[in-house]
């Protein structure tokens, strides 16, 4: 425990044995004020918020020093960025629907739903790339608003309400494409996905354009600022008079618009549409956003954060995969790294929940 | 919780306490307790003896709730002592059942969708073990059995969301009883925070004859409310709180409204207000609100003046909990399409919060931390969320220009510390309120201004420069509404009051004739 954390504890106790927050009385001492600004909690001042970051860079060293032939290879870099491009953007869309103080489960499924579209419309029914593609987002927009109306608009649970159309549209799924892995994928959308930099595959690179989009809206437009609003106080927000239906609604349909592109983007790598592929997507983003909430901005889904907790992840999985662990491993670390994260965020005595 | 009192009140103990009962089930003795230092409790002693009824009376935030909440072991006070049935009992007080105490709040806690006897039997395990099966034959005989004993029937199969809303604290006080009789505990010690508040006159007699026979079987009661008469009607010895301390505690015998209501009031708290010369009638109409209909409401009719400061007060639960919200669209999606808005003459179709909004009519809510500010967010974010584009550009918000404005309105409205950087739950209840209203006040130019409950929670140094913020902007033309059951506050401050008794209007105090009594007095007046 650091000093800073044993001082946070004592503070927390003075209150007669309760665990109370107690505010120093400022205007009673005018003198403390000095002393008491290092003190206050202020959004993500103190070098905490770099934990993550730095849990990252050790285990990356950690896994280089122990498998210098096969971890430090770029190789493995790229084929590390390669296998989150797809979970970076789809933890994007569902970050806008946790920034909003929302969730939806849906996501990995509308991925699956948008991806098998587009498979089954070129390859089954030779239509043209481009009206595929559109068919495709558009039907995950769709997907979208149908979460919106009916958790905002008719105020559904939406716990229930998303569990119950990701079931839907795996059923979907296995029906427009028959249950079967569609091969083929035309050779434009491949190549669409298949470009790279050096090392830097092309998935990535518009994983990391759609995080900086989002990381722009978040921060430094006024839409961010109402999401957080929103998903910091929806009642306030909405006797303050914000649009507090429109955006949560915008929320869920831009979280399963950027789901549909995820499916886009994941039938271009593969070359293939496997509709069986869905679910292994759908904990890595949750993962990823909530190990983000204790770094960068602590407290908050923010995107930086996510992006490190999503490297950091797949970097663990795979490290471990390299060193001889079993394929099952990377399902105990995904799962064990939420629980943690959350753990972690309720010890730092911020959010950890919703 | 209402942070009241300062050290300079003079507490009156002139009355010397009547011959002490002999069989005290529960005493508090010397008990001091602060909120963020602000003292709320000064030496506060109560002690409830068996077989009597005890009223505690006072006004809003003078203290009584912070003792409820001490009772029922959710506060630890800082000095002080209790003891229970001759036991010194350590703070916050555990194992109320153990002890036959039962705290009776407002709601009740019951669960609406279960019945009558699932409600009764939930605190004691329904007299089963955790793997024998639940006899409601004879969880019914035992409901029977007590309700017998305080003179009731009640329907044990119904759900407690389908009987009326006296059968509901029937449900609540026969669950008191059989705790305190699981516990062995045959005079069982019930602490009822306002229990009329939502029953009708008829119902009211009825609770109090049920009380009465719970009394009369050995029982102690303490019921805390802030209605004199049925205070001095139903109890046998009366405490009454200000500022945080008991100035009194008398026989009902021995005393009358005229000399309780004296004590509860202390003439001295009207420094506390900022003085305001009050604007006679004659300015135009600001806001006219027609068909205002919820809840507790029915069709109501209210204008708002340009300048004036007009308060809307009643007993608790007679719809000035409710007015402010449906006054912007809020609250009741039903109720908002009749609600006709003219603002300025001009008819506002179709009102919700965000055309209000942009309208210039503003709501200070009264729940601060659930409807009016983010507590893990900046104290900037919070200011300047609802006029981003006045603080920040369009494209590119840096934070930096926003929090150099809100740095400037945290000066401005003395909000201390001025850090915009620090969240809002580092703040004192009363610098929190500051910023909600710096927030609307340092925005777009309001023209009218809805405080429910405006400085609930709010120490008296920011109290009053919140009331000094309202009272200038008044003189700047805005039209301000406040929405509470603070009598003093409504009589110091406002221009005119409206009065309101079972969802409707029942009068209007003008500028010349409006004082504490003659609001208590319209808002009591009628009952029973």
């Amino acid at each position: 425990m650091s000093w800073k954390q044993a001082l946070d504890r004592q503070r927390k106790k003075t209150d007669g044995g309760t665990v109370r927050q107690v505010m120093p009385s400022f205007a009673a001492q005018p003198g403390s004020e000095k002393a008491a600004r290092g003190k206050r909690r202020r959004s993500g001042s103190d070098l905490s918020r770099f934990t993550l970051l730095g849990v990252l860079v050790l285990t990356i060293v950690v896994f280089s020093i122990a498998l210098p032939q096969s971890f430090p290879t770029t190789g493995n870099f790229s084929a590390i960025l390669l296998s989150q491009a797809v979970t970076l953007i789809l933890s994007m869309g569902l970050l806008v629907a946790l920034r909003s103080g929302d969730f939806d489960l849906s996501i990995a499924a509308t991925m699956n739903f948008s991806a098998a579209i587009l498979a089954v419309l070129t390859v089954d029914h030779h239509v043209s790339l481009g009206l595929a593609i559109v068919v495709a987002l558009g039907v995950s927009a769709l997907i979208g608003v149908a979460n919106a109306v009916l958790i905002v608009g008719a105020g559904l649970n939406a716990f229930v309400m998303t569990l119950g159309m990701q079931t839907l549209l795996y059923g979907l799924t296995y029906g427009v494409t028959s249950t079967a892995v569609i091969v083929n994928i035309p050779h434009a959308l491949v190549s669409f996905t298949s470009w790279s930099i050096g090392p830097i595959p092309g998935s990535a690179v518009y994983g990391w354009i759609i995080a900086i989009i989002i990381w722009y809206a978040f921060e430094r437009l006024p839409i961010g600022r109402y999401l957080q609003f929103i998903g910091g106080n929806r009642e306030a927000a909405q006797l303050l008079g914000l649009p507090v239906a429109r955006i949560r609604a915008g929320a869920f349909i831009v979280c399963a618009l950027l789901a549909g592109f995820a499916g886009i983007v994941l039938a271009g790598t593969l070359g293939a549409v496997d509709p069986s592929a869905g679910p292994q997507y759908l904990l890595p983003p949750y993962a990823g956003a909530f190990l983000g909430t204790v770094a960068i901005q602590v407290g908050r889904f923010n995107v930086l954060g996510t992006v490190i907790g999503t490297y950091l992840l797949v970097t663990g999985v795979t490290g471990l995969e390299l060193a001889g662990a079993p394929s099952w491993i990377s399902d105990v670390f995904n799962g064990g790294a939420l629980i943690g994260a959350i753990v972690v965020a309720r010890l730092f005595g911020q959010r950890g929940d919703s | 919780m209402t942070p009241v009192g300062d050290s300079t009140a003079t507490s009156a103990h002139d009355r010397k306490e009547s011959k002490m009962p002999p069989d005290v089930l529960i005493a508090l003795d010397g008990i001091d307790k602060s909120f963020s230092g602000t003292q709320v409790l000064k030496n506060v002693s109560l002690d409830l003896a068996a077989g009597e009824i005890h009223g505690l009376i006072g006004q809003n935030g003078c203290g009584k709730s912070t003792i409820v909440k001490i009772l029922s072991g959710y506060h630890v006070p800082e000095a002080g002592s209790c003891t229970i049935r001759g036991v010194p009992t350590k703070f916050p007080i555990a194992n109320q059942g153990l002890h036959g105490l039962t705290t009776i709040h407002q709601e009740l806690a019951l669960c609406g969708p279960m019945t009558v006897a699932e409600n009764f039997g939930i605190q004691t395990g329904y007299g089963s073990g955790w793997l024998s099966p639940i006899s409601w034959r004879r969880e019914g005989a035992r409901l029977r059995k007590l309700a017998d004993q305080v003179g009731i029937t009640l329907p044990t199969t119904e759900r407690v969301d389908r009987i009326s809303p006296a059968e509901r604290a029937f449900t609540a006080i026969l669950r008191a009883l059989l705790v305190a009789q699981e516990a062995g505990q045959d005079q069982p010690i019930i602490i009822l925070d306002e229990p009329t508040v939502f029953l009708a006159d008829a119902e009211r007699d009825k609770l109090f004859s049920v009380l009465r026979r719970t009394a009369n079987a050995g029982g102690a009661l303490l019921l805390v409310s802030h209605r004199l008469k049925e205070v001095l009607q139903s109890c046998d010895r009366i405490s009454v709180m200000r500022d945080g301390e008991i100035v009194t505690t008398v026989q009902s015998a021995d005393t009358d409204i005229e000399s309780l209501s004296q004590a509860m009031l202390d003439n001295q708290i009207r420094d506390f207000y900022p003085t305001r010369e009050k604007q006679q009638p004659g300015k135009p109409v600001r806001l006219r609100a027609k068909n205002v209909s919820g809840t507790s409401l029915q069709d109501l009719t209210l204008e708002l003046r340009e300048g004036e400061i007009l308060g809307v007060t009643g007993l608790a639960g007679m719809g000035q909990d409710e007015l402010p919200y449906l006054l912007i669209g809020e609250r009741d999606r039903a109720a908002r399409r009749h609600l006709r808005l003219m603002l300025d003459g001009k008819n506002i179709p179709q009102p919700n919060a965000g055309r209000m909004a942009r309208a210039g009519v503003a709501l200070v809510p009264a729940e601060r931390a659930r409807d009016a500010i983010w507590l893990r967010g900046a104290a900037f974010e919070n200011l300047t969320i609802s006029d981003l584009r006045l603080y920040e550009g369009a494209w590119w918000l840096g934070g930096r220009r926003a929090r150099k404005a809100a740095e400037g309105l945290l000066t401005r409205f003395g909000v201390r510390p001025p850090d915009p950087r620090m969240q809002l739950r580092a703040f004192s209840g009363g610098n929190q309120q500051k910023i909600v209203i710096a927030r609307l006040l340092g925005g777009k130019p309001l023209r009218v201004l809805l405080l429910h409950e405006p400085t609930q929670g709010v120490d008296i140094g920011a109290r009053k420069q919140i009331l000094e913020l309202l009272c200038e902007s008044a003189s700047q033309g805005v039209a301000i509404a406040i929405f509470s059951s603070d009598h003093e506050q409504i009589a110091a401050m406002c221009d005119r009051v409206l009065v309101l008794r079972d969802g409707q209007i029942t009068g209007e105090i003008s500028a010349s004739d409006v004082s504490e009594e003659a609001i208590a007095r319209m808002a009591q007046g009628h009952q029973s």
